[in-house]
């Protein structure tokens, strides 16, 4: 029902006529007696309230003269003394000057001196003022992130009211922005040793690594510079590290100084769970600089082959080289491998091609070793493939099982041990077929076994 | 018959709903107030009032005051040889004033209305509900201490159509409504206060000065030292106020000390006390969404606010305001008779009615997910705003965090931080949910129903299957359930209150201890005098008693002058 409708009156009703209806209501439909009459009588009072103030553009209540204050009419306290009102400071406030010298009283740190200082201005007293104060100092916190520790936030809001509930302000980005505030304090240069000794980082060697891995984040993005810095794989880590124990991985807390794209490319560089463009680009890099040393080197083998006679060897040239390439391509290859485990170990990715080729992969290569082992004309030519296969469907079958260490040592010392231990039976005489059979027959299981495991996920689609 | 009882931290009051209006009924001193200090004697009656409070001093170790802040707690006090609960000691002064009030109408009393502060918490509430068990009556409802002021006034002024603030300084806790009268309406639009803010809190501070000034630690004092302190100093700052600054001449131990204090020191004392008042008042008037050009006047209640700096405090934050002093000692009690001729449906109460707020938010626990995606806790999400009108019934609904989830546990907490940690845990609820279905089917309507008294219930009912699940709210250790209640109360009720007729001579002999403790000088003569009238109480002489009575009260009152 409409609410002045409940309230028995026209909809141009003033707000006095609306008071009296309800009066005259609430003595039938008394609090204590009719709980559900009563709430459904204020809830239509309250709206038809404010649907009467939102129509006069002047309130009533705003026009009606506040009486002067007449002399306290108490007669049996005589003692009392005249009570001294001090002028209204509403009017010249300067609520700018105010918000910065909160912000760089509370950059200081210090919460009971900020708390006193906030109680002595006279100001502040007006109700008016203070309000208006109080929401001036958040819109500027929300725009500028001034660093404060959570302690001097923590008394500004408080003196404010604004730490509480129904203040108008969501709580949670109210949260976050006190946890930005903070860590832009403790990330200030000045409060270098004290973020040191928080992070317990304050070693001289811990204490070098914090400077040069801010120093690094908060400088811009810079190829060369870069990928000198990342030569060295301990550096990325250490930014890694760092950035956790910042911020617990809720990147977007960290301070504006920080450069992003600094930080997007350390991480994922620190990332060793995906090949990702920085990891690339770093492996390329050191793959570089490793081949480049590599020819001193291999000129001095060469010199020293030469022997007496001088000149230089050209081979242990070449073969240094071929080592040092050779050592990177088996890197690279073991990289790869790892990223295509973890890629069909984890959960299935969302494209529609990408879902099929996570879901078939282990029957796939398993066929393709089959095909190569019948085919190619070389006994165990589809043995890497079958391997694979096996390791890869052992491996999904597997996952998130409570195996005890050993037994899951054991098992990747025997997946290892079974291309030697094959050979040996091949060369001994016996038919290898008869083993690629076993093993093509291991991964299909273990391939079933996986999808039996999550066949909650292969319920048909749901509504979403 | 319902009567009305202001029970607090250090007077209370009793009163009904007369034929001509609200009435308080004296005790048998004559007084309408009577302090809220027990004391038990050698023989384990139990003595309230004056003579109880005059005991502090001369038995401090079988005497208690002030032990209204303690409700809601489990602390326990103990007299003599037996521990008494807060909600024990509060029975015991409500039989004393019970006593007093049978005494005036010749009725026996079994309901009441009982005034608490109106930021005193669910436990709280549920202590003083218990304390009128304990004592043998039923509370019928409890009203709060600014709402029963505002009654008081507004019925006497009829101030039609305006809209005040009161602003109820007691001895222990602190008050602020802001309230609307029109056409026989009261209306609470809001309540803040601060339960552990008052008159006492004042003593305290000017207690901590004198010891500072004096070089003394508190801690070697012995009690009965601190007792007479603490009502030197209590006389003082009565006296504070004009441009003269007041006395304070207290003998402890072997050395008389002489202190003075004037307004302007009392005042830099105060401030932190001062500072912390502001706060309620900022809040109250933030949630009745008013301007201080808006309010009609505002009306101070409850002894403290006889202070000076009160009224200076008050137009120091809303301007040229008409402040009000209302009776301060007695305007709740008389606001509480009101409640209760409402309570008895009074007919010449016909045409008022007043509607109340629940002064604090009760919500549950949730997480907020933020602009990552990710879900955070430890968030509070209040369901029944405060200040909102009661008797009130809100749902919303809440879903389970994640998928697959089995169970959803409904924290209920009471507070007003944004952050569970810093609120009040009240009980909680364990829902089942179906985790086969998807976190959007799994909607739960969780409902808080919060009544007249202030009776938090809380329901949950999950949307897919309709089953529902009711909160019974985990015992409070600082409560009392009903079994112990029962067990307490015929534990109490051995312990007799010396009768009405026997209370003006023990006032009296009281005093006299009192006064042999302080008036190291005149011990010799004080203990002269107790002991003769002892002697003449023995005769059992009615007229004899009455006149060594009145001559000895005489002989104390020139004692004191001196």
């Amino acid at each position: 029902m409409w609410p002045f409708g409940e309230l028995g009156l026209a909809v141009d009703a003033d707000e006095r006529a609306i008071k009296r209806a309800y009066a005259a209501r609430l003595r039938q439909t008394r609090p204590e007696d009719d709980p559900q009459g009563f709430q459904a009588l204020h809830a239509a009072y309250q709206a038809a309230l404010a649907s009467c103030r939102r129509r006069e553009v002047v309130p009533a209540e705003a026009a009606r003269p506040v009486a002067p204050m007449p002399a306290p009419d108490d007669p049996p306290a005589p003692a009392r003394p005249a009570i001294t009102v001090p002028p209204l400071p509403a009017a010249c406030f300067d609520l700018d000057g105010f918000v910065q010298e909160a912000i760089s009283l509370a950059g200081a740190g210090n919460p009971t001196a900020l708390d006193r200082w906030l109680r002595g201005i006279e100001a502040l007293w007006s109700l008016d003022t203070k309000a208006r104060a109080g929401h001036a100092l958040v819109s500027a916190f929300y725009r500028q992130v001034p660093p404060m520790p959570e302690a001097c936030l923590d008394a500004l809001l408080a003196f404010f009211g604004l730490d509480n509930t129904l203040t108008g302000h969501d709580p949670l980005a109210l949260h976050q922005l006190r946890r930005r505030m903070d860590l832009a304090f403790h990330l200030m240069p000045a409060r270098r040793s004290q973020l040191a000794g928080r992070l317990r980082m304050d070693a001289r060697p811990a204490r070098r690594t914090l400077d040069e891995v801010l120093g690094q984040l908060q400088r811009p993005f810079r190829w060369p510079q870069v990928l000198l810095r990342g030569l060295f794989p301990a550096f990325g880590r250490e930014i890694g590290k760092l950035v956790q124990c910042l911020c617990g991985g809720h990147l977007e807390l960290l301070p504006a100084g920080i450069d992003r794209r600094q930080l997007d490319f350390w991480l994922r560089a620190a990332d060793v769970r995906f090949i990702s463009r920085p990891r690339l680009v770093l492996a390329g890099a050191r793959t570089l600089v490793a081949l480049l040393l590599s020819l001193p080197v291999g000129l001095l083998f060469g010199w020293v082959a030469a022997g007496p006679g001088g000149g230089i060897d050209a081979a242990p040239v070449g073969a240094t080289a071929l080592v040092v390439a050779l050592v990177c391509v088996l890197f690279f290859l073991f990289a790869a491998w790892a990223q295509l485990l973890r890629w069909q170990v984890g959960p299935a990715p969302a494209g529609r091609w990408p879902g099929r080729l996570h879901l078939a992969l282990v029957p796939l290569l398993t066929g393709v070793g089959l095909v190569m082992e019948y085919m190619v004309d070389t006994p165990l030519a589809g043995w890497p493939m079958l391997l694979l296969a096996t390791w890869l469907a052992l491996a999904r079958a597997l996952r998130g099982l409570d195996i005890p260490g050993s037994v899951r040592t054991w098992l990747w010392i025997g997946a290892v041990m079974i291309s030697p231990v094959a050979r040996v039976l091949a060369a001994s005489g016996l038919q290898p077929e008869w083993f690629t059979g076993v093993f093509a027959g291991i991964a299909l299981c273990g391939w079933a076994a996986a999808l039996w495991r999550q066949r909650r996920a292969w319920r048909p689609a749901r509504v979403r | 018959m319902i009567v009305g009882i202001d029970l607090g931290t250090t007077h209370s009051l009793i009163g009904c709903y007369g034929e001509s209006g609200p009435r308080l009924f004296p005790n048998a001193l004559g007084e309408f107030l009577t302090p809220s200090v027990v004391s038990l004697d050698s023989d384990g009656h139990a003595l309230v009032g004056q003579a109880a409070r005059d005991r502090l001093v001369s038995h401090p170790d079988a005497s208690v005051a002030s032990f209204k802040r303690w409700m809601g707690t489990a602390r326990e006090t103990r007299l003599g040889e037996r521990a008494f609960r807060p909600e024990e000691l509060s029975a015991l002064v409500l039989r004393a004033l019970l006593a007093d009030a049978e005494a005036a109408t010749g009725e026996k009393i079994t309901e009441a209305v009982i005034s608490v502060p109106a930021y005193f918490s669910d436990a709280q509430r549920k202590a003083t509900q218990a304390a009128g068990t304990l004592a043998g009556i039923k509370v019928e409802r409890l009203i709060n201490e600014p709402t029963a002021a505002a009654l008081a006034y507004g019925l006497q002024e009829r101030p039609d159509g305006s809209r005040f603030l009161v602003f109820d300084l007691g001895g222990g806790t602190f008050d602020v409504s802001v309230l609307e009268m029109f056409d026989g309406v009261v209306e609470v639009h809001a309540s803040a206060g601060d339960n552990f803010l008052g008159g006492e809190d004042f003593l305290d501070a000017m207690e901590r000065a004198f010891l500072a000034d004096r070089g003394l630690r508190a801690d070697t004092l012995d009690a009965a030292a601190r007792g007479t302190l603490r009502q030197r100093l209590e006389s003082a700052k009565r006296s504070l106020g004009g441009p003269a600054a007041a006395e304070v001449r207290v003998t402890l131990g072997d050395a008389t000390h002489e202190w003075r204090i004037d307004e302007a020191r009392f005042a830099q004392l105060a401030e932190p006390l001062v500072q912390r008042m502001r706060a309620p008042l900022e809040r109250a008037m933030r949630d009745a969404r008013l301007q201080p050009a808006q309010l009609n006047e505002i009306v101070l209640v409850g002894g403290a606010s006889r202070m000076p700096l009160v009224s200076r405090m008050v137009s120091r934050m809303f301007g040229r305001l008409p402040l009000r002093h209302v009776n301060p000692d007695q305007a709740i009690a008389l606001g509480a008779c009101v409640a209760a001729g409402l309570k008895a449906r009074d007919r010449r109460l016909d045409e008022v009615v007043l509607t109340d707020v629940c002064p604090y938010s009760l919500g549950t626990a949730v997480a907020r997910r933020d602009a990552q995606g990710r879900a955070q806790g430890g968030f509070f999400e209040p369901i029944i705003h405060r200040n909102t009108v009661v008797p009130v019934s809100r749902e919303q609904e809440f879903l389970p965090i994640n998928e697959g989830q089995k169970q959803l546990r409904l924290d209920v907490y009471q507070g007003e931080s944004p952050l569970v940690e810093k609120n009040i845990k009240l009980g909680e609820l364990e829902v089942a949910i179906d985790a086969t279905r998807p976190v959007h089917e799994n909607a739960v309507a969780v409902r808080f129903t919060y009544d007249v008294n202030g009776v938090l219930q809380v329901e949950a009912q999950v949307r897919s299957t309709g089953k529902r699940y009711e909160l019974v709210l985990e015992q409070n250790p600082g409560l009392l359930d009903a079994a112990q209640i029962r067990q307490r109360l015929q534990a109490l009720e051995e312990i007799k209150i010396h009768p009405r007729s026997k209370q003006e001579n023990l006032a009296v002999l009281s005093r006299a201890e009192r006064l042999y403790e302080e008036y190291l000088g005149a011990r010799a003569q004080v203990q002269a005098w107790i002991a003769q009238f002892r002697a003449v109480l023995e005769t059992q002489d009615e007229l004899l008693i009455r006149e060594h009575r009145l001559e000895l009260g005489r002989a104390l009152d020139s004692l004191e002058t001196v």
